[in-house]
C-alpha cells in the first residue's frame, strides 16, 4: 500500500492498495482518491490486520488519516518529529531541518494488571539483534506475556531523495543501499518496476546474469543467517563453519562483479558487467566445490540433537496467523504457507530452471532453519544451471522512452520474502513516487505473536528467526531520539550530552 | 556416526581458513572495484562524472579562471559510474580497498584546471583542456571550415548563439537583396 501526493496537479492525494494472490499469480491495485482539505479515508486494518503498518505510515508521512484505525501511533518518524509535518508530501523540501519537539514521548501500551508484571526493555541497541529496534516485553517471571514494538530508528528518507534529486539511472544505486544484505533484490525490483512502466524487456543474457546475482545473494544471506542463528543459541562451531562456506560465496560475487557486496550490477535495461567465458568456468568450479562443502556441513550440523531440541517448539506461528498477517518468504514457508514469488510471479530466467520450494509445517524456529537450509541448496543448484545455460547476446540495452504517470509494481523473491517496489513515473527523468515494501515490513508485525508465552531467554532467537532487516524496513533519517524505559533523550540531548 | 563427530571431522578436514591479516594480504580477484584513481593528466574537465555520481562524492566548483574537481572517498560507493561516463577514460579502479583513515584530508583529492575566457564577452566558460581536446578531435571533420570552427569554439554558448543568429540573419538579408 502506498499513498501519493497529487495536490499540485490534481488537488487530491491517492492511496493505492496493492493486493497479490500467489495461487493465481495476479496483482490487483485498488486506488482511492483522498481530496485535499478533507484528508480522511476509512481504515481497512480492522478487517485486514496486514494493513496496520501501511496505514500508519500513510498517516505520518502524508497526513492522510485512516478513520477507525485501532492503533494510530507513530511508526517511522522519531518521537520529536512534529506531528503536522509530512515528509512525503511534495510541498516538504528535503533540505529543511524540522523543528524539534523536545518533550515528545512515545505512547507505549501499558501492561494489563501493572502491579504484578515487569517491563523489560529490549533494544534499540541490543547485542543480539544487530540493528536498532525497540521491543518492550511485559514479563511474568520468565514468561513473556505482552509485547510492544517501536520501530523507526533507521528512517533515512531514501524515497524522498530518489524523488527529489536522483534520476532513473542513479536510483538503483540508492535502492541497493537500502539493505546491506539483499541489495540486488532492491535493485532488481526497482528495475523490474521501471522496465514494466516502459514496456521494456531486458535482453536474455542480462536476465540470466540477474538471476545468478539474485541467487548468489540468497545463498550468502541464508548462510549469514544460519551462522548468526547458531551463534545465538550458543553453537559457535556452527557460526564458524557456515561462515567459512559463506566466504567462498562472497569471493564468487567479488569475482563476477568486482565487489563483495552492493554489486552495482542490476540497472534498468540490463546488467552492467558481463560474465566472461574464463570467469564462467572458474565460477562453475567454485559452485561445485561450494555445493560439496555445504552438503557435508548441513549433514553434520542440522542433525545435531542439541540444536534440534533447542529450536523445536520455540517461536511458534500458526498457519492461520501467518496467512492473516501475510508474512513472507521463509517465515511463511516454515508455517506451511506455500508461497514463492520466483515460481508464482515468474520473472527473469526462473521459468527456465528446475528448483523446488522447501515448505515445512512446524511453524517454529527449527522449521525456519530447515527451510532456509534447503532453500540455500536449491539456490546453489539454480546458480549452477544458470551458469551452464548462459545464452549469448548483449547484456544491456538502453531504454529509449519512459512514459510519465505510469504506475508499476516490481516483485522479487528476496532471501527474507517478497520485496515489492511500487513506482509512479514522472516527467524529466525522475520518479514521481517510489515506495519500497521490504519483506521484513511484512514479517515484523507478526513477531509479537511468536514471542507471546516464550521465555525471555528465547526472545533473541525468535526475533532472529524472522531474519529481520531493519534498515530495509525503514528505508529512510538519522536516529534522533532514544527511547529509554522512562526517559527520552532528544537528538539535541544526544549531541550535547546528558543534562 | 553421531552428528557431533561428523562436525568434528568437517572441522579437522577443512582446517584453518583465516589469514594472518593484515600481515598477509587478502587475495583480490581481477576486476575488483576498489578505490577509483583519477588520472590528472588525462582528465579534460568536462564534469560528466560529477553530474552522474549518485552519492555526490565528486563535485565541481567553477571560480574565475579555475575549475576544481573534488573527489571525496568518504562518500564514494565504488559504483563505477564515473568510469563508465568518462569520455577520455581518466578513471581506473584500483585493487586498493583499505581506505580507513583518521583524518578527512587523507580521503580528499582535488584537481584544478585552467578555464578560458570567451573571445566575445570575456567571461570564463570552460576548461582549456576541454577546448583543446575538442579542437584536436573534431577539426578534421570541419574540413575546409577548420578555421571558422576554431574561431567559434572559443566562444561561450551564449555568444555562440548570438554569433550564429547574426550570421543567419546576414545570410537571410543578403538573399533578400539579391532576389
Amino acid at each position: 500500500m502506498a499513498g501519493t501526493d497529487y495536490v499540485e496537479s490534481l488537488n487530491h492525494f491517492i492511496v493505492d492498495y496493492v493486493l497479490g494472490w500467489y495461487e493465481q499469480g495476479t496483482i490487483l491495485i485498488v486506488r482511492a482518491s483522498v481530496p485535499k482539505g478533507d484528508e480522511n479515508f476509512p481504515a481497512s486494518t480492522p478487517r485486514m490486520p496486514v494493513a496496520d503498518w501501511y496505514e500508519r505510515e500513510v498517516k505520518e508521512t502524508l497526513g492522510l488519516n485512516p478513520v477507525g484505525h485501532p492503533n494510530p501511533r507513530k511508526l517511522l518518524t522519531s518521537d520529536d518529529w512534529p506531528e503536522d509535518l509530512f515528509p512525503m508530501r511534495k510541498s516538504f523540501k528535503n533540505e529543511t531541518p524540522p523543528p524539534i519537539k523536545a518533550d515528545a514521548k512515545f505512547p507505549f501500551v501499558a501492561p494489563e494488571n501493572a502491579g504484578s508484571f515487569n517491563v523489560v526493555p529490549y533494544g534499540p541497541y541490543h547485542f543480539a539483534i544487530h540493528e536498532p529496534i525497540y521491543f518492550r516485553f511485559h514479563v511474568d517471571g520468565e514468561r513473556i506475556t505482552g509485547v510492544d514494538l517501536r520501530a523507526g530508528f533507521n528512517y533515512r528518507g531514501l524515497e524522498k531523495i530518489a524523488e527529489t534529486r536522483m534520476s532513473y539511472e542513479t536510483v538503483p544505486f540508492v535502492a541497493e543501499r537500502i539493505c546491506g544484505i539483499c541489495g540486488s533484490v532492491h535493485g532488481e525490483a526497482y528495475s523490474q518496476a521501471l522496465e514494466g512502466a516502459a514496456g521494456f524487456e531486458a535482453p536474455e543474457r542480462a536476465k540470466w546474469i540477474r538471476t545468478i546475482m539474485l541467487e548468489i545473494e540468497r545463498i550468502h544471506s541464508h548462510l549469514l543467517w544460519l551462522g548468526v542463528a547458531t551463534h545465538m543459541v550458543g553453537f559457535d562451531s556452527g557460526l564458524m563453519q557456515f561462515w567459512r562456506v559463506r566466504e567462498r560465496i562472497m569471493f564468487l560475487a567479488e569475482l563476477l562483479t568486482g565487489n563483495r557486496k552492493q554489486y552495482g550490477m542490476i540497472v534498468p535495461g540490463g546488467v552492467r558487467r558481463d560474465i566472461r567465458e574464463d570467469k564462467k568456468e572458474k565460477a562453475l568450479r567454485e559452485v561445485a566445490e561450494i555445493l560439496g562443502e555445504y552438503q557435508e556441513l548441513l549433514d553434520a550440523a542440522l542433525g545435531l540433537s542439541t540444536l534440534q531440541s533447542r529450536l523445536k517448539g520455540v517461536g511458534y506461528l500458526s498457519k492461520g496467523d501467518a496467512e492473516k498477517y501475510s508474512v513472507m518468504g521463509p517465515v511463511a514457508r516454515a508455517s506451511g504457507v506455500d508461497i514463492d514469488a520466483r515460481r508464482d510471479y515468474p520473472y527473469e530466467a526462473y521459468p527456465h530452471f528446475e528448483f523446488e520450494t522447501p515448505v515445512q509445517t512446524g511453524g517454529d524456529v527449527l522449521a525456519r532453519t530447515v527451510v532456509r537450509a534447503y532453500d540455500t541448496l536449491e539456490s546453489i543448484k539454480i546458480v549452477k544451471q544458470a551458469l551452464e545455460s548462459l545464452p549469448d547476446g548483449p547484456v544491456h540495452i538502453p531504454i529509449d522512452y519512459i512514459p510519465p504517470d505510469m504506475t508499476s509494481v516490481g516483485l522479487v523473491e528476496g532471501p527474507r520474502g517478497t520485496d515489492v517496489h511500487y513506482l509512479i513515473t514522472g516527467g524529466e527523468d525522475t520518479v514521481y513516487r517510489w515506495r519500497v515494501r521490504a519483506p521484513t515490513y511484512a514479517n515484523l508485525p507478526a513477531t509479537p505473536l511468536m514471542l507471546m508465552g516464550q521465555t525471555l531467554a528465547d526472545a533473541s532467537v525468535v526475533i532472529g528467526s524472522v531474519d529481520p532487516c531493519i534498515s530495509c524496513t525503514e528505508r529512510m533519517m538519522v536516529v534522533d531520539d532514544r527511547t529509554g524505559e522512562e526517559r527520552i533523550i532528544s537528538g539535541r540531548g544526544l549531541v550535547e550530552g546528558p543534562a | 556416526m553421531s552428528s557431533i563427530l561428523k562436525l568434528l571431522r568437517v572441522g579437522i578436514k577443512r582446517g584453518r581458513v583465516t589469514l594472518r591479516y593484515p600481515a598477509e594480504k587478502t587475495p583480490t580477484p581481477e576486476g575488483l572495484r576498489g578505490r577509483p584513481v583519477l588520472d590528472f593528466d588525462t582528465c579534460i574537465g568536462c564534469g560528466a562524472c560529477a553530474k552522474m555520481c549518485p552519492p555526490n562524492a565528486l563535485t565541481v566548483e567553477e571560480k574565475e579562471n579555475v575549475w576544481t574537481l573534488r573527489l571525496f572517498y568518504g562518500r564514494c560507493i565504488m559504483c563505477g559510474l564515473c568510469e563508465e561516463v568518462c569520455p577520455v577514460d581518466a578513471y581506473r579502479f584500483s585493487e586498493e580497498f583499505e581506505l580507513a583513515s583518521a583524518t578527512r584530508e587523507d580521503l580528499e583529492v582535488e584537481l584544478q584546471l585552467l578555464r578560458v575566457k570567451c573571445r566575445g564577452c570575456g567571461k570564463y566558460f570552460t576548461t582549456k583542456r576541454l577546448l583543446d581536446d575538442t579542437v584536436a578531435e573534431y577539426s578534421e571533420l570541419a574540413g575546409g571550415y577548420a578555421g571558422e570552427f576554431k574561431e567559434m569554439i572559443y566562444l561561450c554558448p551564449d555568444c555562440r548563439r548570438m554569433d550564429w543568429s547574426e550570421t543567419l540573419a546576414d545570410a537571410y538579408r543578403e538573399a533578400r537583396y539579391e532576389s
